[in-house]
């Protein structure tokens, strides 16, 4: 009987605990907890108040001050997915500003350089919102979401404006890359400050090769149409491609540029009346990248390569172009054979073009400010973010890391490679637009259409469909996303 | 005190029982807390979410009913993903099994060697499946993978092909990587079944001109179906929930030809923001188990073999 009685006790209380966890995991959303700082906010002393308090489109306009404060300073959580040699950099950045504004306090947190905005997505979804945070790639597309999720705040007011380190007149967006810039602006809004900016839209080309058969580097497609055909003759594929979608794609993206221009392709992707991915311009660059896949230009065999795979035949002399980003010789590594010389050029024009010679395919990375931050901490974020984007302390950054930055003025060291130095002395300065390297905003609204479009794009070059069944699908799916 | 007259005998009796069951209760209460945290909750709170629409990102969640579940059905990718699954359940799952089978068999008939040859085929599954995807990318690879390089070294350079990029064989490829990695596991499980069947039944089945094969399949198979049924179940339960090998192996870009139900539901949840969604393709995955399972389960039960 006994026994019976714990049975059913037993029985009783995990049928109980299952629906005391069934409640608990159907609770709706709790509001998002603030970082522990913003219980120092509340108690924020009037004193930083004195420190010229901005409204909220006016940055600071002079430093702050150096004296001791007399109450607690205000703390900004910083993240960064920036291991390894930034993150030396970085700490110096914070010590120097912590030392010149004392009032102000750094919680800084630097993840590992995993891109893919995993960790501070996490943190976003779980309620946490790093004041100021900044990472490897977030994709111009994931900024946008993060506007309208009110997770990142609007940096155009304070671009407009002088940084604390400029003179009246000056505009804070002035010390930034053109090109770089118009990365993270969406519908107007500038969402995010670039910083590393790696060029993907340059031709590599083996010289070696190229002086073996007497070619010079093509400035032109019909120029490179020559060229691809001696190469091709002569037992050298033309075109070396990772079997990615979106570095499939981006031979047509870089194209469409070139001969539809960048505000075409915008009102296309914007679904303005009157433009579609089946309008000439479109078709024509479509046609341009058939030839390739049509005439065998392509290393076999690259449909499934990854990143790195794919660049192998390129720098082990089997393939004799790319387009790949100035780091193409650095990540390859071990795989470089040596009796090759490599540069690169700027990507081809198209004769008729409408598109700005100069623009490129850029990976930018950014950093972005809390959208939910009280005013006294934004000012302070925004202050910080001057600071640490200022040209002086961007070069201290690029001395110690060589990686290619967004700010004029302050870019690679004397103890760069080669081929970054070129980069950022000869093709990022002269650059005056620019798309990103992901397909996503540019050429689509969000991840989802990047994923369907990039199925297309595999279609096309395994061969499946050709140039006009590939557009008129891009078509298809730009309208259904717009239907959304 | 152990009069069973005394007064306080009773008491002594119920106090044991009891500190019988605290003892007990203190020493599951970890693996309760961390069953119950890591596992129930999360999948209960799922459950909750497959009913909104929630990007992850906002603090708002839009109750949606069963929108996700309708959506599904709708959906073109998630048709291309069941179908992927369903090549993935039957082909590497049959495949593993009769290998499993028949190896295991085969190893309890060679007179040595038998454990060596276990050992051997058991090592795929020392390894994390991400090290199987590795390893095979490499093996794969259309320029010096070992199998167009041997294709090449043959003469059959014309059958080299991009193995993870050809549509008609990336599938069969991911297929391949799950028969060489489960095979192993299996060979051990089924070995220990055919290891049970007592010897004389086979030696009376030589006696009556029984060759091996018939050994094979009038004998060991129907034998040890119980352990085959557990075979299947687990086999169906790895094939749905196959997510890191197909994932790495392609580098994170699935496409129509290898997106399985797991690759496209981490894609909906946590690349394209669509958390409800994705948290309604994991319900129906864990549905579609569940009647598996009992399908398996049920399927051929007999009175259980007694040797």
């Amino acid at each position: 009987m006994k026994s019976k009685i714990n049975h059913r006790l037993w029985t009783l209380a995990s049928l109980g605990m299952v629906l005391v966890l069934f409640l608990g995991a159907c609770s709706p959303v709790s509001p998002a907890t603030q970082p522990p700082a913003t219980e120092e906010v509340e108690q924020a002393p009037v004193a930083t108040e004195e420190a010229a308090p901005p409204t909220e489109a006016e940055p600071p306009t002079e430093p702050a001050q150096t004296e001791a404060p007399a109450v607690e300073p205000v703390t900004l959580s910083f993240v960064c997915e920036y291991s390894g040699y930034p993150e030396e950099a970085f700490r110096n950045t914070v010590a120097e500003f912590e030392a010149q504004y004392p009032d102000i306090k750094i919680d800084a947190w630097y993840g590992p350089w995993g891109g893919d905005e995993s960790y501070i997505k996490t943190q976003i979804a779980g309620g946490v919102i790093p004041d100021v945070f900044g990472n490897v790639f977030p994709m111009p597309s994931t900024v946008a979401e993060w506007y309208e999720e009110g997770v990142v705040t609007e940096l155009t007011p304070f671009l407009e404006k002088p940084a604390f380190f400029q003179a009246e007149g000056e505009k804070w967006s002035d010390v930034f890359s053109a090109a770089a810039l118009g990365q993270y602006t969406i519908d107007g809004k500038m969402l995010a400050l670039p910083y590393y900016s790696g060029g993907t839209g340059i031709l590599w080309y083996n010289k070696t090769i190229f002086d073996q058969y007497g070619l010079t580097p093509p400035a032109t497609w019909d120029e490179f149409r020559q060229v691809a055909v001696v190469l091709k003759e002569n037992g050298i594929y033309p075109v070396s491609m990772q079997g990615m979608p979106y570095t499939m794609n981006h031979w047509f993206r870089t194209l469409a540029q070139r001969i539809a221009g960048l505000e075409k392709i915008n009102a296309t992707a914007g679904r303005v009346p009157g433009n579609s991915w089946t309008d000439p311009e479109f078709m024509e660059a479509g046609k341009l990248v058939q030839e390739i896949i049509d005439n065998e230009w392509i290393e076999p065999g690259f449909l499934g390569t990854s990143y790195v795979e794919g660049m192998i035949p390129f720098v082990t002399g089997i393939a004799g172009t790319m387009l790949m980003s100035e780091s193409l010789i650095v990540e390859a590594g071990d795989a470089v054979d040596e009796q090759y010389e490599f540069d690169f050029v700027r990507w081809p024009t198209v004769e008729g073009g409408k598109g700005d010679p100069t623009g490129i395919g850029l990976s930018v990375d950014g950093w972005a400010i809390s959208g939910k931050l009280t005013e006294e901490k934004l000012d302070a974020a925004v202050k910080f973010l001057q600071f640490f984007l200022s040209p002086e302390q961007a070069q201290k950054q690029a001395d110690i890391h060589h990686y290619i930055i967004a700010i004029k003025g302050a870019n690679t060291s004397e103890n760069s490679d080669v081929y970054t130095l070129k980069y950022a002395s000869e093709i990022l300065p002269t650059s005056l637009e620019s798309w990103s390297w992901w397909p996503a905003p540019t050429f689509g609204p969000n991840d989802e259409w990047v994923d369907r479009w990039g199925q297309i794009t595999v279609e096309w070059f395994n061969g499946t469909i050709g140039y006009e069944e590939f557009l008129k699908q891009t078509e298809d799916l730009a309208n259904e996303f717009a239907g959304q | 005190m152990w009069n069973p007259c005394h007064p306080g005998y009773r008491k002594i009796k119920v106090k044991r029982s009891t500190i019988r069951t605290i003892f007990i209760v203190v020493f599951l209460l970890p693996a309760i807390l961390i069953q119950t945290l890591l596992l129930i909750y999360p999948s209960l709170r799922a459950f909750y979410i497959s009913f909104f629409e929630w990007s992850g990102l906002s603090q708002e969640m839009t109750y949606v009913g069963l929108q996700n579940f309708t959506r599904m059905a709708q959906d073109p990718s998630m048709r291309v993903s069941v179908a992927n699954n369903i090549y993935i359940l039957i082909v590497p799952t049959l495949a593993t099994l009769f290998i499993s089978l028949v190896l295991a068999q085969t190893l309890n008939w060679v007179p040595f060697g038998g454990e060596f040859f276990k050992l051997l085929f058991f090592f795929p599954n020392l390894l994390s499946a991400v090290v199987w995807a590795i390893m095979w990318n490499f093996v794969y690879n259309p320029s010096f993978g070992a199998i167009n390089t041997f294709l090449r070294l043959v003469g059959l350079g014309s059958l080299a092909k991009p193995w993870l990029g050809d549509p008609n064989f990336e599938l069969a490829a991911i297929a391949l990587v799950m028969i060489w990695g489960g095979v192993g596991w299996y060979v051990v499980l089924l070995s220990a079944s055919i290891a049970d069947i007592p010897k004389d039944l086979f030696e009376a089945a030589i006696m009556d001109g029984a060759s091996r094969w018939q050994q094979f399949i009038h004998l060991t198979i129907p034998l040890v179906r119980g352990m085959i049924r557990i075979s299947v179940i687990f086999l169906v339960i790895n094939a749905l929930q196959i997510f890191s090998l197909v994932f790495v192996i392609k580098g994170g870009f699935t496409d129509k030809y290898t997106e399985v139900i797991s690759t496209y539901m981490f894609k909906q949840a946590f690349q394209f923001s669509n958390l409800g969604y994705g948290s309604a393709i994991a319900v129906f995955v864990f549905l579609l188990l569940l009647v598996l399972t009992a399908v398996a389960l049920s399927f051929g039960r007999r009175e259980p073999v007694q040797f």
